[in-house]
């Protein structure tokens, strides 16, 4: 219990100065984005969670490193959060999509397209929020989106899919959130 | 206070219950409204406040999350529309200030620095509300505000105010509403108070409190009146008692004093004041001895001591009182001890005013002592003297001696100068007699003009000589009388009282006795008494008839009869006779009026006689109404005592009209000396008689002074010629001529004439020839009963009327 109070003063602290500090800084920019992970928790509802843990994915390369690693020390939803680093590849090449994400981060802008349509194209990917950074990313077919504005880091959301994948989003989310359509062609 | 109050009036009283009832009424509903509504203000605010931080930290919990500011601001900016807030703050996770916003920026609010320790609460005006944002119990952030409640405050004050404000109106209406509705109480106590007050003020019992209303109040107003009622009736007979008792106390004719054992006067009734001459006033706490008679003041001490020996009794004492005006009253004081209510004893007195009585009682003693005429001692002292005088002769074997005097012709001065004259010469005799006399002896007029006089220690010797001087003393006296001048002349009867004398009638009878034989000796000389004096055997006789004609009045010893007149011509005039006088002693024996007419004239009693005659003689008369037919005339003698009688006359009309008989069948006969000695009386006595129709005749015509004179001035119908010229007419030439001359002056002046002492038939012829009228006389007919008297129808054995 103390390291988990630890940990999420650690993670306000960050969160804090992350207004001040520069958006350049790598380190400090995940250390936000982790937690607003773990934020996304409090507004979005999973229509079902097997399983003794809530499992947060990173698909690809992990930009975090070590910085997520205080969010082991939460729960969501009664559940320990447990983050699995996944194999890009494994993925792609896997015929059925059986994975027990809940949260699915999308670190690799090039092949997430790709990512999408095979999510999409599982009947058993529902219930993962798919979870990614850029100015496409949102509009190409992801979720949720983490944007840069003015050095400050804005959510981007993509509500149809975010629907599709059964997930109901808070209206207090959308409140701060920038609403992007897909662009079908 | 409360004492203030209750001197107030009702009215006030009940107002001011009112007011406090509705003050204290009004202040507690206000303060209890204050603190209710504050309370409740507070209340609401609170938690209107607090849903709504609550609601906007909810809110603001994505963009506080996700440091969205500008929706945090947006969030905020609820507030605004809520003034009383001043400022809100929105805390971070870490308890940093993320956003906030001030309403005023010119009031300066900022947030807190450190949100750690608020926590909603009141802050005098203002409301700290700290509402913290958790999603899934963990806290995210916090929101602060604060606001500042004074204008609601204000507004709610005003609001509380306006409603007492309106509570207060809502009293004083009632309360102007309910203040006649106090005039229900209040009135009828009013007025009941009012007339109570007057009651007492006035006195006037007769007022009566009006009713007003049924309630305890008209119950207490009746019981008042009643109980009024009861104290006027009270009133009224303790009043009335009260008056009468002051009437009978200030009205008594007595007078009334209430005094001290000093004397001291506590109160008097007005008649008391009255008689004293002063007020009630000015004679209380004055000395009752003030107004006795200095001589007087022992009675009356000794009187008071006499009522304080013996409470129970009345003392009486009579006593002269000084009145403040001067006069000197008798009065009867009647006192007793009395005790008030304090057992304090005092002296009620009342004073009788027995002044008149006391004179009056005087002047009585003097009177009956004394002889109003000369103010010499009168007969009744005299005897008292004598008696007196008689017991000194007995006990101490002195010697004194009464003398009698008796006036001779006083009778004369009387006749002649009047009554006046009589009168004075008695005054100056008395006086004469009064200086005379030694200083000790003793002088009383004994009645008419006789005199008594004893002389103390002196012999019948002495007597004499005193006598003597006295009678030249009176002979010499000259009494003066309208120019003219007379002498008089005194018989004197000296009777010794020694030791041998018997009581004072003796004494007296042997004095009057004495006197008549110096009278018979020839007047003007002093006799003294001897037991064996042969000349007073008769007058002694003469003296024991009086008590025998007092007796014989009353025992009816007297009878009448009479003598029957008869007509010398043969005509028959009826029944005439003269009504004579008789005697019936104790052994029945008649006796004739010369024995007794004397002493009766002497001793005043013939007059009595006389009416003793009249009464008894118109009674008979009426009473034998057969009589009184055949009666022509009847003739009453009368004597001259009876003429200067003033009440016969009225006796006689009185004695006509009780007994209704034919006054023309009635004569009078008064004798000539009678008449002529009281002429003037004798003729209104006469003329007053004869006007109610009786007959006058003259008796003993001829025996007295015999003046022709006298006879015309005498309005008489009979002459009767005295019978001592009749009896010897036959052999005295004189008496003859007498007769005839009488008979024939009788007829010239109209009068008939008869004659007495007819006592044979010779007589009778002469006196028939002489041409005399009426015969009278053994003769004729004796005197009878007047049962027994019948007409006269045959005179000296011939018929009458042949």
């Amino acid at each position: 219990m103390k390291g988990i109070f630890l940990t999420r003063t650690l993670i306000f602290t960050t969160l804090l100065f992350s207004t001040c500090l520069a958006a350049d800084d790598s380190n400090l920019e995940y250390k936000i984005k982790a937690g607003y992970l773990y934020n996304f928790t409090k507004f979005i509802t999973w229509p079902e969670i097997s399983g003794i843990t809530f499992n947060l994915c990173i698909l690809g390369d992990d930009p975090f490193g070590t910085v997520i690693d205080p969010i082991e020390k939460k729960s969501a939803f009664d559940r320990a959060i447990k983050v699995f680093r996944l194999d890009e590849e494994a993925f792609l090449s896997a015929q059925s999509l059986k994975t027990d994400c809940h949260i699915l981060y999308l670190s690799d802008a090039d092949n997430q397209k790709i990512v999408f349509e095979k999510i999409q194209a599982n009947p058993s990917s529902a219930g993962i929020l798919v979870v990614g950074e850029g100015e496409s990313f949102v509009a190409e077919g992801g979720m949720i989106g983490f944007v840069n504005r003015n050095g400050k880091i804005k959510l981007q959301i993509n509500l149809q899919s975010v629907r599709q994948a059964g997930l109901k989003i808070s209206a207090k989310l959308l409140e701060i959130a920038e609403l992007i359509k897909e662009d079908k062609p | 206070m409360i004492s203030k109050i209750s001197d107030l009036s009702i009215n006030r009283k009940l107002l001011l219950i009112l007011l406090f009832s509705s003050v204290v009424s009004l202040l507690f509903a206000g303060v209890f409204l204050i603190l209710l509504e504050l309370s409740e203000f507070q209340r609401t605010t609170k938690d209107d406040l607090s849903v709504l931080a609550s609601v906007i930290g909810n809110r603001s919990s994505a963009a506080l999350m996700f440091d969205d500011r500008n929706l945090a601001a947006e969030n905020l900016a609820v507030f605004n529309n809520i003034p009383a807030v001043q400022i809100t703050c929105l805390y971070s996770e870490k308890n940093t200030v993320f956003i906030s916003l001030a309403k005023n920026a010119k009031a300066n609010h900022t947030c807190p620095a450190s949100i750690e320790d608020e926590q909603t609460r009141f802050i005098g005006k203002h409301l700290i509300i700290v509402k913290s944002i958790d999603i899934d119990n963990e806290k995210f952030g916090t929101v602060y505000i604060r606001a500042d409640l004074s204008i609601a405050y204000w507004q709610k004050i005003q609001f509380i105010g306006m409603l007492l404000l309106v509570l207060i109106g809502v009293s004083l209406l009632t309360f102007f509403i309910s203040k006649p509705l106090l005039k229900i109480i209040s009135t009828p106590i009013k007025r009941l108070v009012s007339t109570v007050k007057k009651i007492s003020d006035t006195g006037d019992f007769s007022l009566r409190a009006l009713k007003l209303s049924n309630d305890e109040m008209g119950v207490l107003v009746d019981s008042f009146n009643s109980l009024i009622e009861t104290v006027e009736t009270q009133s009224q007979a303790l009043t009335q008692a009260k008056n009468r008792y002051l009437t009978l106390y200030d009205d008594n004719p007595t007078m009334v004093f209430n005094i001290s054992r000093d004397g001291i006067i506590f109160s008097v009734n007005l008649t008391g004041a009255k008689q004293m001459g002063l007020t009630v006033e000015e004679l209380q706490n004055c000395s009752i001895f003030d107004f006795i008679h200095s001589d007087d003041s022992t009675l009356m001490q000794d009187l008071i001591e006499r009522c304080y020996a013996n409470p129970l009794l009345v003392h009486n004492q009579e006593m002269r009182n000084v009145c403040q005006n001067g006069p000197i009253i008798w009065v009867r004081a009647t006192a007793r001890l009395v005790e008030n209510e304090r057992s304090q004893s005092s002296l009620l007195i009342v004073y009788e005013d027995i002044t008149e009585t006391r004179f009056l009682n005087e002047q009585i003693a003097y009177q009956a002592d004394h002889d109003a005429l000369t103010g010499l001692a009168n007969r009744n002292k005299f005897d008292r003297y004598l008696k007196r005088a008689i017991v000194l002769a007995h006990h101490e074997g002195a010697e004194h001696a009464l003398c009698y005097l008796d006036l001779d012709q006083f009778k004369i001065i009387n006749d002649s100068c009047g009554h006046l004259a009589g009168d004075e010469l008695l005054r100056q005799l008395g006086e004469l007699l009064r200086k005379h006399i030694r200083q000790y002896d003793f002088v009383a007029r004994l009645g008419g003009d006789e005199f008594g006089i004893l002389m103390y220690n002196c012999s019948s010797t002495q007597a004499f000589q005193a006598c003597e001087k006295l009678r030249d003393l009176i002979k010499d006296f000259s009494f003066a009388w309208e120019d003219r001048s007379f002498t008089i002349g005194v018989s004197i009867g000296v009777s010794s009282i020694n030791i041998a004398s018997g009581n004072a009638v003796d004494l007296l009878k042997e004095a009057d006795a004495a006197c008549y034989a110096a009278k018979e000796k020839g007047r003007n000389r002093v006799h003294v008494f001897s037991p064996n004096d042969e000349a007073l055997a008769m007058r002694r006789g003469e003296m024991q008839w009086v008590e025998k004609i007092r007796q014989g009045l009353e025992q009816h010893r007297f009878v009448l009869y009479g003598q029957p007149i008869v007509p010398m011509l043969d005509t028959d005039e009826g029944l005439h006779f003269e009504v004579l006088l008789r005697y019936r002693d104790d052994r029945g024996k008649i006796i004739p009026p010369g024995a007794f007419l004397p002493a009766a004239e002497r001793y005043n009693l013939a007059s009595e006689l006389d009416r003793w005659i009249i009464a008894t003689l118109l009674e008979w008369l009426a009473n034998h109404p057969e009589f009184l037919n055949s009666l022509t005339l009847c003739s009453i003698n009368l004597s001259g005592l009876s003429l200067s009688d003033e009440t016969m006359l009225k006796f006689i009309s009185g004695q006509f009209k009780k007994w209704a008989v034919p006054t023309n069948k009635l004569c009078f006969e008064i004798t000539e000396t009678a008449a002529i000695s009281n002429l003037s009386y004798a003729t209104n006595f006469i003329n007053q008689l004869k006007e109610q129709g009786c007959l006058f005749s003259l008796d003993d015509f001829g025996s007295g002074l015999s003046s022709f004179a006298y006879l015309k001035n005498l309005p008489v119908d009979y002459l009767k010629i005295d019978g001592l010229f009749v009896k010897d007419i036959l052999d005295d030439k004189v008496d003859l001529a007498m007769v005839k001359s009488i008979n024939e002056v009788g007829h010239v002046m109209n009068k008939k004439t008869i004659a007495e002492f007819v006592e044979n038939e010779a007589i009778f012829k002469l006196l028939k020839t002489l041409g005399i009228d009426y015969a009278q006389g053994y003769g004729i007919g004796k005197p009878v009963p007047l049962d027994e008297l019948k007409p006269v129808t045959c005179l000296f054995g011939g018929k009458k009327n042949k």
